[in-house]
């Protein structure tokens, strides 16, 4: 029996596939990669932590893709960097250049967690190497004028296809 | 298997027969088989096909038979005319006598593809889906089904990463673009705060799950029949849910508009028992899924989910490393019941 050159690229791709995936969530049951820990610690990309990611919740998906969403909680640096500002809007940034906004919230109401948000993600179970595409470059705007950046990495290292934000 | 025994008192009685699936594939189609006994003992039985033509086999014909019936009767038998030459002669009657010294199986049984639909494999779903994948198009307008609320022997907490989720849902199945509309019930994916199955609507990926309908309360037990009825209206982007527990009667129902960044597309409806990607699968042992039936937009007409050509079995699993982790169940004679069975976490 002959194995055709597509044959075998699919079952390569599939063995690749299912290695990631296995990679993935060993990873992510080791929390070995969390956003958490990655951004509440000083690195070179994250200057400053406005907004603390929870750990990934994963839900219902399209066929063959990954959906995790992150409740968004205020972090260390938000207090400090927001003070005296009112208003504030966060946009994020994916290597391909897909930005998209939250709503602007009141810097207070969602300390308070009177205004909840929520970053919803699809993602490839498919390619999880982490890298650029597992990033999103956040920016922050302000009714003051005021820009900040973050950047949240996505603690199981997939390739993020979509994102948005959801204000609660 | 299960078998009906025709005695047949006058000749030619009509057996119906329907015999449901077995685990090997193989599959008793309903057929009419004529039986005919003869003075003798001999059993003539005609089975008709499906693609319209018959078979006749002569069981237990005695030499008296063979020898005396008329060159009608041996048609009638199936057997070759009796040959004038008496060593051709003599061949042929120990042949036919000899031949079918025990009636055939009184029901037709056709060896089917195992594999009777298009199969897929997927990393999150199990079931079956009507349509063409990776296209855009508005094939499918609404899907509904019912399902069995199964058990599940472990705790849900917060920290669990497990899951699942039962759902019918229109689109999901274009490369990852946002446009799966669907509703269901899940365990520990929404709330992890009660060990019970929830109910549950989305706009994936766009949208996290949210209760359904807002009844936020609202969850079931085990053995709870729950069906379900989505459709889009693709003139004002709008969904319309429906889900009734018809163990207890309580039905809720509501219409959501789509989120911005998602768009509709019908090319596919499904019935899917889910693993959600990341997470592991809880053990529900297994899920009936009853009634599942897609209505084309283009006539406004609903078609069991297996008699759409485009119907695809999902196995969710890989063919390598040759993980499988839940077993897809074969379509019913129904063509709209399959069962899902907890493999792998």
């Amino acid at each position: 029996m002959t194995t055709s050159h597509s044959d075998r690229n699919m079952k390569k791709n599939i063995a690749t596939a299912a290695l990631s995936i296995a990679i993935c969530m060993a990873a992510t049951a080791l929390n070995a990669c969390t956003s958490v820990n990655h951004q509440s610690e000083p690195g070179p990309k994250t200057e400053i932590e406005l907004l603390r990611f929870g750990m990934p919740k994963y839900t219902f998906a399209q066929l063959d893709k990954g959906h995790a969403f992150y409740e968004i909680k205020a972090g260390v640096d938000y207090r400090k960097h927001l003070a005296g500002i009112t208003k504030l809007r966060v946009s994020g940034e994916l290597a391909d250049s897909a930005i998209t906004n939250s709503e602007w919230f009141s810097v207070s109401d969602f300390e308070s967690g009177e205004v909840q948000l929520i970053l919803n993600t699809g993602f490839e179970p498919e390619r999880c190497f982490g890298g650029t595409k597992a990033v999103i470059a956040l920016k922050f705007e302000t009714d003051s004028g005021k820009t900040f950046n973050q950047d949240f990495e996505a603690p199981n290292r997939c390739e993020i296809n979509t994102f948005n934000f959801i204000s609660k | 298997m299960k078998r009906v025994f025709a005695t047949s008192i006058a000749l030619f009685a009509t057996v119906l027969s329907a015999i449901p699936s077995s685990a090997e594939g193989i599959e008793t189609e309903s057929s009419n088989v004529q039986t005919q006994n003869l003075p003798d003992g001999g059993i003539v039985s005609i089975f008709s096909l499906p693609d319209g033509s018959t078979m006749t086999v002569a069981s237990n014909l005695s030499t008296d038979t063979l020898t005396n019936a008329s060159a009608a009767q041996l048609k009638l038998y199936g057997i070759p005319p009796r040959p004038e030459d008496p060593d051709q002669f003599n061949d042929w009657l120990n042949m036919y006598s000899h031949s079918n010294q025990e009636a055939p199986s009184d029901s037709l049984e056709l060896p089917t593809n195992s594999e009777p639909y298009t199969t897929i494999y997927s990393g999150n779903w199990g079931g079956y889906l009507a349509g063409t994948l990776n296209v855009v198009n508005t094939s499918y307008v609404a899907v509904k089904s019912n399902f069995v609320v199964p058990s599940v022997q472990v705790a849900c907490t917060a920290s669990a990463n497990f899951g699942g989720g039962a759902w019918v849902g229109l689109g999901g199945t274009n490369n990852g673009t946002s446009d799966l509309v669907q509703q269901g019930i899940g365990w520990c994916n929404t709330n992890k705060t009660v060990n019970k199955w929830t109910p549950w609507t989305e706009f994936a990926p766009t949208q996290d799950p949210i209760p359904f309908c807002n009844y936020t309360t609202w969850a079931f037990s085990i053995g709870d029949v729950i069906y379900n009825n989505l459709s889009y209206q693709s003139s004002s982007d709008i969904a319309y849910f429906y889900m009734q527990n018809q163990t207890t009667g309580v039905a809720h129902s509501c219409s959501r508009t789509a989120p911005s960044s998602w768009s509709f597309n019908g090319n596919t409806a499904e019935c899917i028992m889910e693993r959600p990607t990341s997470t592991l699968l809880v053990n529900y042992g297994t899920i009936r899924f009853t009634n599942c039936q897609v209505e084309l937009g283009s006539n406004s007409t609903w078609y069991p989910i297996g008699q759409r050509s485009s119907v695809k079995q999902v196995l969710n699993g890989y063919t390598a490393p040759g993980i499988l982790y839940q077993k897809t169940g074969s379509l019913g004679a129904d063509d709209k019941s399959f069962t899902m069975t907890f493999l792998h976490q």
